[in-house]
């Protein structure tokens, strides 16, 4: 046994250095070297990840141009082979590629849908705290409305279909016959005004109301006059002109009764009509006028 | 001189034997087929206007004509091999065209993102 080990061991070696020897007298065509650089950078790449499969099918191919490398160099099979090998590589490397583009979109779209639903959600929020805002500078300015009655003696302060109705004596306004705002009571709508700036977007209707004493026309001039004047004045103070109409009504709409002295005091008055927020028409005594239902002929 | 004749003899034997084998290989219709299919699915994807993968669609047209060339004359495996290689080409335009067609809208769907949402 020894005898023959030590006689085939230098066999074997001598066949080994003869097949390298072989080898080494044709190097291996182009395509070949093609087809191992191929699968070597293929290998390092995404694919191996990616795609194993494909990498696999590379790597078989390769092993068959090898293969026929080893039993015949030089054969147009090898290089075939070869070539074969060298496209499985770069496909496993382009269905890779594929893989990581559909990968890269996948993620931009979830992006996407991710950054418009945040920015909805702020949309929301920011609509929602607009709104809130909105409620409470409305509450706020009815409140001021409201309020007014007990702020500024002798205003009476209702609410009624036209909307907000505030009420101020002739005599806490106006001197007897006359038109101009008394000096004593510009306060008084100094803060009439202010409970209205924040109704700025509503309409307001200033209505001048006399007594039953005395003629129609005289009655409806003055009546008109003094609304004008509370208009006038109210707009020095800063309400918007075009949302505040002055109308005179004479003596009519009466509140008390005309045959007495207080009911005659009471029915000498300004109301200053401040329409709902809805926006919705008011039921206007101008409008009623210029229906044919003038007052003053009634 | 004896040896050389058992040589000869020997490569002769082996040489019949060999054109035995290729006039045995039937012709490579199967192939053939499957390449020419593989070609037809890379131009309808558009492989013909993405400049790689055109390459290898041209590439493949060319082989399969080689392999047609050479299984008329009677090249069985030769053909069958070259069949392969116009496989081999005409999958990687396929998946050439694809990778581009993909890559593209990866593109496009980054490009929509990042563009400036509306504000409401």
């Amino acid at each position: 046994m020894k005898i023959r080990r030590s006689i085939l061991v230098p066999f074997g070696s001598i066949a080994a250095l003869g097949l390298a020897v072989a080898c080494a007298s044709s190097p291996p065509p182009k395509e070949l070297l093609d087809a191992r650089a191929a699968y070597l950078r293929v290998q390092g790449g995404p694919a191996a990840k990616l795609n194993p499969a494909n990498l696999h099918d590379a790597k078989v191919a390769l092993q068959r141009a090898e293969r026929s490398y080893a039993d015949d160099p030089d054969s147009q099979a090898t290089r075939d082979y070869a070539y074969v090998a060298e496209r499985k590589a770069a496909l496993a490397e382009a269905k890779a590629g594929t893989k990581q583009a559909q990968q890269d979109a996948e993620t931009a779209r979830v992006h996407a849908a991710e950054a418009a639903q945040a920015e909805l959600s702020q949309a929301r929020e920011r609509l929602e705290s607009e709104k809130k805002a909105r409620k409470m500078a409305e509450q706020r300015a009815r409140d001021a409305l409201n309020n007014l009655a007990t702020v500024a003696a002798n205003v009476a302060v209702k609410n009624d279909t036209r909307g907000t109705v505030i009420t101020i004596p002739g005599s806490v306004l106006f001197a007897s016959g006359k038109s101009e705002v008394l000096p004593g009571a510009q306060s008084k709508l100094d803060q009439v005004a202010e409970a209205l700036w924040d109704q700025a977007e509503r309409h307001i209707e200033i209505n001048g109301y006399t007594d039953s004493v005395g003629s129609q026309a005289k009655n409806q001039q003055l009546s008109k006059e003094r609304a004008d004047h509370v208009r006038d004045y109210l707009v020095s103070k800063g309400l918007p002109a075009e949302n505040v109409t002055a109308t005179g009504f004479g003596p009519a709409d009466p509140i008390a009764d005309n045959g007495t002295n207080p009911g005659r005091a009471m029915n000498r008055r300004v109301e200053i009509v401040v329409a709902p927020e809805s926006g919705t028409a008011p039921e206007s005594q101008a409008d009623k006028w210029k229906q044919g239902q003038n007052p003053a002929e009634r | 001189m004896r040896i050389c004749k058992a040589v000869t003899v020997f490569a002769v034997l082996l040489a019949s034997v060999g054109a035995m084998a290729c006039a045995g290989a039937p012709p490579p219709t199967d192939r053939m087929a499957s390449a020419e299919a593989e070609a037809r699915a890379a131009q309808a994807v558009g492989a013909e206007k993405v400049p790689q993968a055109d390459l290898e669609y041209r590439l493949a047209t060319e082989q399969l004509a080689k392999g047609r060339s050479l299984m008329k004359d009677g090249e069985n495996e030769a053909a069958a091999r070259m069949f392969e290689r116009a496989n081999a080409d005409a999958e990687l335009a396929l998946e050439l065209a694809r990778q581009d067609a993909a890559r593209r809208e990866a593109a496009n769907v980054g490009k929509a993102s990042a563009a400036p949402s509306m504000n409401p």
